[in-house]
């Protein structure tokens, strides 16, 4: 089944096409990365497909469901995105409680504490988020990003600050997760991490993309796509 | 420091021109003229304009001086991703006081072209002596709000400052209009002392807080509700809107005054109160609005309509007992003046919610202004002029209710 589809997509941000066309499909159970220097589009992919802007023009579906309902969407998605961090008067506890109420989680006690341990920043629950590190706050992005559960992750970025033995702990799990049957579309320009955590690339250019490869030929096929780059 | 200067303002007009569309900025200042040319036609005793336009020159630098520190907050919450001069101190190779220095200058340059210059002109034509003490006056304010914004920042002798402030400012307002120099001076010894005062540091002193969540959502049943309370107390905000309503209501005190000097008003003193204590509770809602972003909640499944009514709920949950208790302290409470408080608010924020989605700044565009102007006057003037005023109230009332649902709808 394919989980994400893109048919023809265009976003244009005054006179700057962002999107050129794209088309991408990610089957089920996929860990699918998203690679390309700045500002080849991909931030504006995973925007596009989580609701948060409308497309120009194209066609764009999430587990079947087109993005225009987005809500139905992201019930059962979760999403890091790049440069977003929770509101700066909460704590950690109280922040992801808010994340639990509003997608109504049940379970919600041992999923926090389970999180907590995990990214090990149970020591900051009751801190302050302005007053967090970039790190913490960018683990209590990714707690809240899979609380849930969800059939579908967009990760844009996602290890940014986060150190070492986080990351490869993390890595790990979300290597795990696609293993359940869950999909991930993984946005980033740091190859050797698509190359590590994903079975399969897209290398983004101008807005569409260009090739599509299994991730670990993804750093020799990303430099073939972008020879030019630096050469001058 | 001239660069810095330069660079601020560029990215001053930046941040406008990205809210809005630039030629609705541009024209501010001629939207400014026309209007201050009205007011001139409005009002034809010069001792009364003059006092209003000197007023106004007042509080205009009182808080744009009162922003330019505590913006800070509003910025990074609103802009998180995007880092600004005044706020890149640790990066720069700069003294913090050349940098708040620059941006005093900065926001001095701005108002002069976009507001004081336009605003002078359409009253009083090209009469350099008046700009200059308009200049002087607002000079003076801007670094009093500076002042008093560093003091606040600090914690330290707010309060004693704000009353003798306000003490000296109603002794000695005439003095400054009449003495422009020795006004120049004291607003440059009071920029001295805010240079002096200011504090880049920003820390906090509570490192662990008590979990409020629990509680709240336990008694309000909404998340949204429950976070937006959490924050306003956290960050201050409950001060804001107790001084965004104090301060206001003084103003139409002396406004009340002056209509009834000039006899443009023929309602009584408790009616025309009620109406402005309904139109500044709106202050409640647009806090609310101002303090948060809309991107927190795009990765959840909520709709902006959702966010929006969540803020409603909290801005009523607020406004209303500070409305009631405002009104029953009247000389002559009545259910009437209740309903003009509650409906003036309940239309002004049906209108917020119809123009400006959840960006506050969206109301500095011109376009945006013109329409809250023209669906705003008939409210007024209805209330001020039209003898029954339950017929009004229910008018507006339904009214609200439309613009409600169709501001609802549009924005998801």
């Amino acid at each position: 089944m394919e989980v994400i589809k893109t048919l023809n997509l265009v976003k244009k941000f005054g006179n700057v096409k962002a999107l050129n066309g794209l088309n991408l499909s990610v089957e089920e159970g996929t860990f699918y990365g998203l690679l390309g220097p700045n500002g080849s589009g991909k931030t504006t992919t995973v925007r596009i497909l989580s609701g948060q802007i409308k497309p120009t023009s194209g066609k764009a579906f999430v587990l079947g469901i087109e993005v225009s309902n987005y809500i139905k969407i992201r019930e059962n998605l979760g999403f890091v995105p790049e440069e977003e961090y929770p509101p700066s008067f909460l704590t950690p506890e109280e922040y992801l409680k808010f994340v639990c109420k509003v997608r109504k989680i049940e379970n919600w006690k041992e999923k926090m504490d389970f999180w907590f341990d995990f990214l090990d920043f149970s020591g900051y629950r009751n801190v302050l988020v302005k007053d967090l590190s970039r790190g913490t706050k960018q683990k209590l992005m990714l707690a809240q990003a899979f609380i849930h559960e969800p059939k579908v992750v967009f990760l844009d970025e996602p290890f940014i600050n986060i150190d070492p033995i986080i990351q490869r702990r993390f890595k790990k799990f979300i290597r795990d997760y696609v293993k359940k049957g869950n999909t991930i579309l993984f946005c980033t320009h740091i190859l050797s991490l698509a190359r590590e955590v994903c079975d399969k690339v897209g290398i983004m250019k101008n807005g569409k993309i260009v090739k599509e490869t299994k991730a670990k030929d993804c750093e020799k096929a990303f430099f073939k796509v972008f020879k030019d780059v630096g050469a001058h | 420091m001239w660069e810095l200067i330069k660079l601020m303002l560029k990215e001053e007009v930046r941040i406008h021109t990205h809210l809005f569309p630039p030629l609705f900025f541009f024209l501010l200042p001629l939207m400014i003229f026309i209007f201050s040319f009205f007011l001139k036609l409005m009002i034809l005793n010069v001792q009364i304009l003059t006092t209003i336009f000197f007023l106004v020159v007042f509080f205009s630098g009182l808080s744009s001086g009162g922003y330019g520190v505590q913006a800070r907050e509003i910025y990074l919450r609103k802009f998180p991703h995007l880092n600004f001069l005044l706020y890149s101190y640790l990066a720069m190779p700069i003294e913090n006081e050349k940098i708040l220095f620059s941006l005093f200058s900065k926001e001095v340059i701005f108002h002069f072209f976009w507001f004081l210059l336009p605003f002078t002109f359409g009253i009083f034509g090209f009469n350099i002596l008046t700009l200059i003490k308009a200049v002087a006056i607002f000079l003076f304010s801007n670094s009093l709000s500076f002042l008093l914004s560093n003091l606040y920042n600090r914690r330290i002798l707010f309060l004693i400052s704000l009353l003798i402030s306000a003490v000296s400012i109603f002794l000695f307002f005439n003095f400054m209009i009449a003495y422009p120099l020795l006004t120049l001076i004291s607003a440059f010894a009071l920029l001295y002392a805010s240079l002096k005062t200011v504090n880049f540091e920003y820390y906090s002193k509570k490192i662990h807080h008590r979990n409020y969540f629990d509680a709240l959502i336990k008694y309000f049943k909404s998340p949204l509700v429950s976070k937006d309370l959490i924050d306003l107390k956290r960050s201050y905000g409950i001060f804001r809107i107790a001084f965004s309503f104090i301060l206001p209501f003084i103003v139409t005190v002396f406004i009340f005054q002056i209509f009834k000097f000039i006899g443009i008003i023929s309602i009584s003193k408790d009616v025309f109160y009620s109406l402005m204590l309904g139109l500044i509770s709106v202050s409640v809602y647009a806090t609310l609005i101002e303090f948060d972003r809309w991107e927190y909640y795009a990765i959840f499944p909520l709709k902006k309509s959702d966010v929006i009514k969540s803020k409603l709920k909290t801005s009523f949950l607020i406004s209303l007992p500070l409305l009631l208790i405002s009104i029953s302290l009247m000389a002559k409470p009545s259910i009437e003046n209740f309903f003009i408080g509650i409906i003036s608010m309940l239309y002004i924020i049906s209108l917020l919610v119809y123009l400006i989605d959840l960006e506050v700044g969206l109301l500095f565009d011109t376009r945006r202004i013109i329409v809250f102007s023209l669906l705003f006057a008939p409210y007024f003037l209805s209330i001020l002029l039209f003898p029954n005023i339950l017929i009004t109230l229910l008018i507006f009332f339904l009214i609200s209710l439309l613009l409600l649902k169709f501001g609802l709808r549009r924005f998801d």
